[in-house]
């Protein structure tokens, strides 16, 4: 986690990194792409290996960068994808509201973040494409908050299309991020990141003590 | 990727007589009774005219025998394999769509409409139930209709076709997503030779050209590989980051220092052979100049990527953010693809083909020892740049 006071194009207070996740076509390049360039492409090119977004907002009275990774859902991929997930601060973990086998796939995602990713690091869960899920759901919102709630996560639906609850749900998981900083702060778990390796180099390493 | 067709239009905007002239050279090799490969070698690296690309590529990829007087009987032969294959592995109706739905129809029914989506040549043709398909606006979901196929243009059919008989005949890779656009690239290469859409012809000899690029790409498909650090992806970005780390150093450790790392753009562009990095007509152009260097596609990909990079060295040394420089990479730069193209040649030309893969395996100091050896470093140099090296790779 850096606080970008000294760094260049220093004209935020935070970057987060944050891993965009979940089964090929639920829609996460769409999510994505419509937070940072605020459009919709019905039929989007396939991930291959990883994309790169970024996302300038403001939380609270701080300016925050969000470097969003939108890893290839596809199996083949995932060898490269878990390296993003080390150096990430926040995960959205994504399934296709209309494809239930994208939902039930959801457990081998948390494997994964649990194997790779920073212990304990803030999770959110999105159903994409609540626009077509008025009439094809196939997963009800009880039991994906159900889920979400047993994995410690919360749970947004968003449509790209429509731009129902994207900015809310990258709003979430900052939230999310902030207090977990807060937790590890007060629970004085300061060299929690320490061992990872950080993909924004080692710059991080230094700004992140002026943070904690 | 918008403008992926924008640039065609450069072609036919150029000097007629030049364009005539070199259609000379390139009907004059064709019309040998023996093609002689070395001239089709040559001219396809400087890059063909679309009409004549099918021809060269079908040389260049071995589908083509020399002797011209054969090609009719191949191109009879491939078909009527390409029947043989498609009715031992599943069932087509009338409108050539795949009968049969499963798990696979089901993973290559995501990418169909996704595969070069900004290419009118794949999204429409005119009035037919395609047009009735855009205007709904969805994307075509297999699970919701069972047919959903029946709203795929001709070229998507055949893209589903082959990609479908070429994931059943290698089992052992299945589909791997990337496959589509290598298809895609190949019938949108090999219908510029007739004017009218695809033929049972040019789908057999796509499908057999895919086969034959599979047999230099294959291991980028198969994830078994990747366990072992010697083969599979991560090795790919690990080998990339020696050819980096010997033809721009400084760019190199630039790169390192601001925690871009291979991963994060090279792959895509390595494994893919430039698909997604460039308009239609830019891909072909760098995919002339690949497949012209024949089984070592590979180590011309790896030239020809370190190129790229180090063609964009100077505005890239000026950034000082991972987030400045990850969209330059992820969306190079349009214009011109021959200078890095060019790059690449003179490197490929100075120390040899193969060269790439014998630094694949070198540790940083054997790298600097390299530079050293082909005076490209001096000697003095060596002892610091080491050590500040190691502290950043100690880690890893």
């Amino acid at each position: 986690m850096a606080k970008a006071g000294s760094s260049p194009g220093g004209d935020c207070d935070y970057i987060f990194k944050i891993i965009v996740i979940g089964d090929s076509g639920v829609g996460k390049s769409s999510l994505t792409v419509r937070l940072s360039e605020d459009v919709f492409y019905k039929d989007y090119a396939s991930t291959i290996a990883i994309d790169f977004r970024m996302h300038q907002m403001q939380y609270m009275d701080k300016r925050v960068r969000l470097q969003i990774w939108d890893t290839a859902g596809q199996e083949r991929f995932q060898s490269v994808a878990t390296a993003f997930y080390r150096g990430a601060n926040g995960v959205m973990l994504c399934f296709d509201l209309t494809h239930r086998p994208s939902f039930q796939h959801l457990e081998q995602w948390v494997e994964r973040v649990k194997q790779q990713a920073l212990p304990g690091i803030p999770c959110l869960l999105i159903g994409c494409k609540s626009d077509e899920a008025r009439d094809n759901r196939q997963v009800t919102n009880d039991e994906a908050i159900a889920w979400a709630k047993q994995h410690n996560m919360f749970f947004i639906e968003t449509s790209a299309k429509e731009k129902e609850n994207v900015q809310q749900a990258f709003q979430q998981i900052t939230k999310s991020i902030f207090e977990d900083m807060k937790d590890r702060n007060g629970k004085n778990l300061p060299t929690a990141r320490e061992g990872s390796v950080n993909l924004e180099g080692q710059a991080n390493h230094k700004e992140k003590k002026s943070c904690c | 990727m918008s403008n992926r067709e924008s640039t065609a239009s450069r072609i036919t905007a150029s000097d007629e007589s030049a364009v005539r002239a070199t259609r000379s050279i390139h009907q004059d090799t064709l019309n040998q009774s023996t093609v002689d490969f070395l001239t089709v070698t040559k001219l396809c690296r400087r890059g063909l005219p679309p009409v004549y690309r099918p021809t060269f590529w079908k040389l260049i990829m071995g589908f083509y025998p020399l002797k011209s007087s054969k090609w009719a009987s191949v191109e009879e032969r491939a078909v009527s394999e390409y029947d043989r294959i498609t009715s031992s592995i599943c069932e087509i109706d009338e409108d050539g769509c795949i009968t049969c739905e499963n798990e696979l129809t089901r993973i290559i029914d995501l990418d169909i409409p996704r595969t070069m989506p900004d290419l009118v040549f794949f999204t429409t043709e005119s009035g037919d139930v395609k047009d009735a398909h855009r205007e709904s606006g969805g994307h075509v979901d297999p699970e919701k209709e069972c047919c959903g196929v029946q709203h795929y243009t001709r070229t998507q059919k055949a893209l589903k076709r082959i990609i479908y008989m070429i994931a059943s005949v290698n089992k052992g890779l299945g589909y791997v997503q990337g496959m589509n656009e290598f298809v895609g690239l190949l019938l949108y290469a090999f219908c510029e030779e007739s004017n009218e859409h695809f033929t049972r012809h040019i789908e057999a000899s796509t499908f057999f050209c895919f086969q034959t690029l599979l047999t230099f790409l294959g291991d980028d498909f198969c994830r078994l590989l990747d366990d072992d650090h010697t083969t599979g992806v991560i090795s790919t970005v690990r080998h990339f980051d020696n050819v980096v780390r010997f033809f721009d150093p400084e760019l190199f450790y630039h790169l390192e220092k601001l925690g871009v790392c291979a991963e994060q753009y090279a792959l895509r562009w390595i494994m893919l052979l430039f698909i997604q990095e460039f308009n239609i007509v830019d891909s072909l152009r760098v995919w002339d100049f690949l497949l012209s260097f024949g089984d070592q596609l590979r180590n011309t990909t790896m030239f020809v990527a370190a190129a790229m990079i180090h063609s964009l060295r100077d505005i890239l040394l000026q950034q000082d953010s991972l987030s400045d420089v990850i969209p330059m990479l992820h969306h190079f730069p349009e214009g011109n693809v021959n200078p890095f193209l060019k790059i690449a040649m003179r490197w490929i030309l100075k120390y040899g083909i193969d060269f790439t893969s014998k630094i694949k395996r070198c540790t940083v100091e054997e790298i600097i020892d390299l530079r050293c050896e082909h005076g490209l470093e001096k000697r003095g140099l060596k002892k610091a740049v080491s050590k500040w090296v190691s502290t950043f790779w100690g880690e890893e």
